[in-house]
């Protein structure tokens, strides 16, 4: 009822009376209802999947009708360092954004903590079991402003999948070779070179390509990231860390990253080398993935998964790829697989512009039931998965082939929400592991033959076992790349500035004749030293020491 | 003094009228071009966005200090320098050149055409024409097999990866995209040209060429001079979208402009007060590089300098 409507009643003296009571009594109800009383939330999303849903989307539809939530996305494409940059100047914040440590240097999010206790169970209890959770999701002013999107563990893990680091082969290469067990990086390129010599074309008659690198704007990091996992170390944010001391050394100019560019350069004399990695962008280089050219990348599955998928569309199983826990020495212990922890300062963080942070975190709390959150992570029951008699969840065939098809799944599927949403993950209290895929009947038939093929001609039922049947547990610092240096810092500057170093001079490293290389190296050393990326080793340092205190040297 | 005081109010009060007039646009100016000059304050303050406009720490010179010692910061104002004098010179060699050759073509129809045609590329975004040229210079793109099939080189060269090829593809691209659209005015000037003077000259025997060198020439001089007055305002202004979307690691050192500078280490890295300072810097040689082409343009005789 709008203020014009009551002023016109009220002439009515005894009619205005009447509507006081009722105004009363709305104000009364009022918070009764104002649980589900409709609100359209504003998102910036930056990184990971940036496609907009469609508007009929039956997901969105579902949370609008049941929880009163209506979205507005504003879905960064490319770059988003620039565009975070200039929302912060404007501050003209949307209600919620995506996590960023830039954004809580600029006290663009608010403090959830308190709203959690008060008005979210659900949330509290899954961030709160394990209590070193909810102590990593503190900012340095322990505050919790992101609510992590990923890696708090109920119930056991239950991943099957491997979505981390890893040296991945194309499966066709590993097929022509018979399926070899390899450990060694000298193993690795070898059997690429091998393939490239026997088909140096696709089937469609690309040319195939040896080894390609991701040199793209933030996506650089597989350039400078594979020297500590072929060395044996987890990755502990562009360092080492010495697992006795606990001192760490920044990696850029170290002799296992000198080991890793000599290879890098001997293979480039041999012709294996994407020698356009270094002007690529991340479409041509997805491109190029999905038209099955590349046999061999040093990558993380999601950085690179959507060029995976058209292919299995098509049943090309054997021109996508698969993880290697590949090492320098076959005396190192490979350490890609890690367990699962928080992901720390990526998810959904309300903004100090949300108009009404309890309704949002109440919106939050709702999602995190088991029921809705199996329809977020599995769809609607009958339309997008059955039970089985065991109340185990599976897939018809169509329902399974509509999964991989990316039309359908803008229509059908919460991804923009669900990539950043605080969710469930490893079982439901049913039993049943909270990825579908992970389910023995699902796992099982999602796995194409060849893939089943593969995985019992190497002894394991997943693609995480491959990489590391069981990892070791978590050093107390792991994982060093959360450690990211507040705005306006020397070590933020110091870092810039040797990324910057790296990416120019690695290329020439890289592309030079071989006798050259101990020449070039020798530039980019000295091109690095000039950069102050001290200041930067001792603000990871610190961080480290920081967390060893806090935590012990072990978990 | 008051009598000369006197006399300039009653001179006013006399010009009333024209000063009412002129009253909005002084408004206009001072408010949207003095006001938000007082933003450079930011370059010498250690900006944070949430503390307000008055709760800033103040760090004096600090960051003119960081940029200058700052071996990139010279890099960068190299290139955008060098890019800037070669879109200048190419940009008006080839389009001063092209009006005059288009004035000597007599068939209207093909004259239309060619200048439709070279001029179509400007309403093009930036965007795309990266893309194309990309893709003309990619490995196996057209600039590479031609050069291929013609023997000049043996294998695909990434042309992109070429630190001091960029600024010449990034010149060559900004003429192809502009070419046809500064034509426009030169061959507006050419055409005001009193055609009795064409006449005098065949009279007295001159060719084509000396047509163009005594008559076509002298008579569009104080376009092109006000045009390079004009240009050179912006000389820093090589452009941001061409180096931003050709640019990548491997041509950094040659690629990075001024704007790219101030955007990743400016806005990139929050650090807005040094993206000021930049600013600042840049405008401060601007204007300098402005009076100077002011003084060049009289020596040439132009008795009207802006």
């Amino acid at each position: 009822m709008t203020m014009k409507q009551m002023e016109v009643h009220m002439k009515n003296a005894r009619l205005g009376r009447v509507l006081t009571v009722i105004a009363i009594a709305m104000v009364l109800v009022g918070p009764a209802i104002a649980q589900n009383n409709p609100i359209t939330i504003t998102a910036y999303v930056s990184g990971g999947s940036s496609v907009q849903p469609a508007d009929d989307n039956k997901i969105y539809k579902l949370i609008q009708d049941k929880l009163g939530v209506t979205f507005k996305w504003d879905i960064v494409v490319g770059n988003s360092t620039q565009k975070t940059g200039v929302l912060i100047a404007s501050q003209d914040y949307p209600d919620i954004m995506s996590g960023d440590t830039r954004l809580i240097d600029a006290e663009a999010y608010i403090p959830l903590e308190d709203l959690i206790q008060k008005y979210a169970p659900n949330l509290k209890k899954h961030y709160s079991d394990d209590p070193s959770v909810w102590e990593k999701m503190k900012a340095k002013d322990g505050h919790i402003y992101i609510l992590p999107n990923f890696g708090v563990i109920h119930n056991g893990p239950s991943d099957t999948a491997y979505w981390g680091a890893a040296m991945w082969i194309q499966k066709a290469v590993m097929k022509e070779a018979g399926y070899p067990k390899i450990k060694t990086i000298d193993e690795y390129f070898k059997l690429i070179a091998d393939y490239k010599a026997k088909h140096p074309t696709t089937e469609d008659g690309k040319p195939t390509i040896g080894f390609s690198i991701l040199t793209y704007d933030w996506h650089a990091f597989t350039l400078i990231n594979p020297p500590q996992f072929l060395a044996g170390y987890p990755n502990d944010g562009n360092g080492v860390v010495d697992p006795k001391t606990g001192k760490y050394s920044v990696h850029l100019g170290l002799d296992i990253a000198k080991r890793w560019y000599k290879l890098l350069n001997a293979i480039n004399a041999k012709g294996l080398l994407d020698r356009d990695s270094f002007i690529d962008n991340y479409d041509q280089y997805l491109s190029k993935l999905a038209n099955g050219q590349i046999l061999g990348v040093h990558d993380q599955l999601w950085q690179f998964n959507d060029s995976q998928t058209p292919l299995q569309a098509q049943k090309k199983i054997l021109q996508t790829m698969m993880p290697l826990p590949i090492v320098f020495d076959s005396s190192i212990v490979p350490h890609y697989r890690d367990r699962p922890l928080p992901n720390i300062n990526n998810g959904w963080g309300i903004s100090v512009k949300a108009k009404d942070p309890v309704r949002i975190i109440k919106f939050f709390d709702a999602q995190m039931t088991e029921e809705w959150q199996k329809t977020l992570a599995w769809g609607i029951k009958g339309e997008d998965y059955l039970l089985d008699p065991k109340g185990q969840p599976y897939r018809t065939p169509e329902m399974r082939k509509a999964q991989l098809d990316p039309n359908w799944a803008q229509k059908n599927q919460a991804a923009i929400w669900n990539a950043n949403a605080p969710k469930l993950e490893g079982h439901f209290s049913d039993g049943s592991a909270t990825g579908i895929a992970n389910n023995s009947i699902e796992y099982q038939s999602t796995l194409d033959p060849t893939d089943q093929a593969i995985l019992k001609t190497y002894g394991v039922a997943s693609w995480s076992e491959l990489m590391d049947k069981s990892p070791p547990p978590n050093p107390s610092w792991y994982p060093g790349w959360q450690l990211t240096p507040p705005d306006g810092s020397p070590a933020q500057f110091a870092w810039k500035k040797a990324n910057d170093t790296a990416q120019k001079f690695l290329p020439k490293v890289i592309l030079a004749k071989p006798k050259d290389f101990d020449k070039r190296w020798k530039e980019y050393l000295d091109a690095l030293a000039k950069t102050n990326v001290q200041a930067y080793q001792d603000f990871m340092q610190s961080g480290i020491d920081e967390r060893i205190a806090k935590f012990g040297k072990k978990k | 003094m008051s009598r000369a005081k006197k006399s300039i109010w009653s001179k006013a009060a006399g010009q009333k009228q024209l000063i009412m007039m002129a009253l909005p646009i002084i408004l206009y100016v001072v408010l949207f071009t003095y006001v938000p000059l007082w933003g450079w304050s930011i370059a010498f303050q250690n900006f944070k966005p949430q503390k307000g406009l008055f709760g800033q720490e103040w760090v004096g010179f600090k960051w003119f200090s960081m940029l200058f010692s700052d071996d990139a910061f010279f890099q960068v104002m190299r290139n955008t320098l060098a890019m800037s004098i070669i879109n200048l010179v190419l940009g008006f060699t080839t389009s001063i050149g092209l009006a005059l050759l288009l004035n000597e073509v007599r068939t209207i129809f093909l004259k239309r055409f060619v200048q439709t045609v070279s001029y179509l590329p400007h309403f093009l975004s930036m965007v795309i024409v990266a893309g194309l040229v990309q893709n003309m210079l990619a490995s196996d793109g057209v600039f590479n097999l031609i050069l291929l099939k013609a023997g000049f080189i043996n294998e695909p060269v990434q042309w992109l990866g070429k630190p001091e090829a960029f600024w010449w593809i990034a010149g060559f691209t900004n003429v192809w995209k502009e070419l046809g659209w500064t034509t426009i005015i030169y061959l507006a000037a050419i055409s005001s040209i009193d055609p009795h003077l064409y006449e005098a000259a065949d009279i007295d025997g001159c060719g084509r060429f000396q047509k163009m060198r005594h008559i076509t020439l002298p008579s569009i001089k104080p376009t092109i001079v006000i045009l390079l007055i004009i240009s050179i305002g912006y000389i820093l202004e090589s452009g941001f979208e061409i180096q931003y979307l050709l640019g990548n690691g491997m041509n950094q050192e040659y690629s990075q402009s001024i704007d790219i500078y101030v955007v990743n280490y400016g806005l990139g890295l929050n650090n807005y007060s040094l993206a000021t300072a930049a600013g600042i810097f840049k405008s401060v040689v601007s204007v300098t590089l402005l009076f100077g082409a002011n003084m060049i343009a009289k020596k040439f005789g132009e008795d009207k300098p802006l």
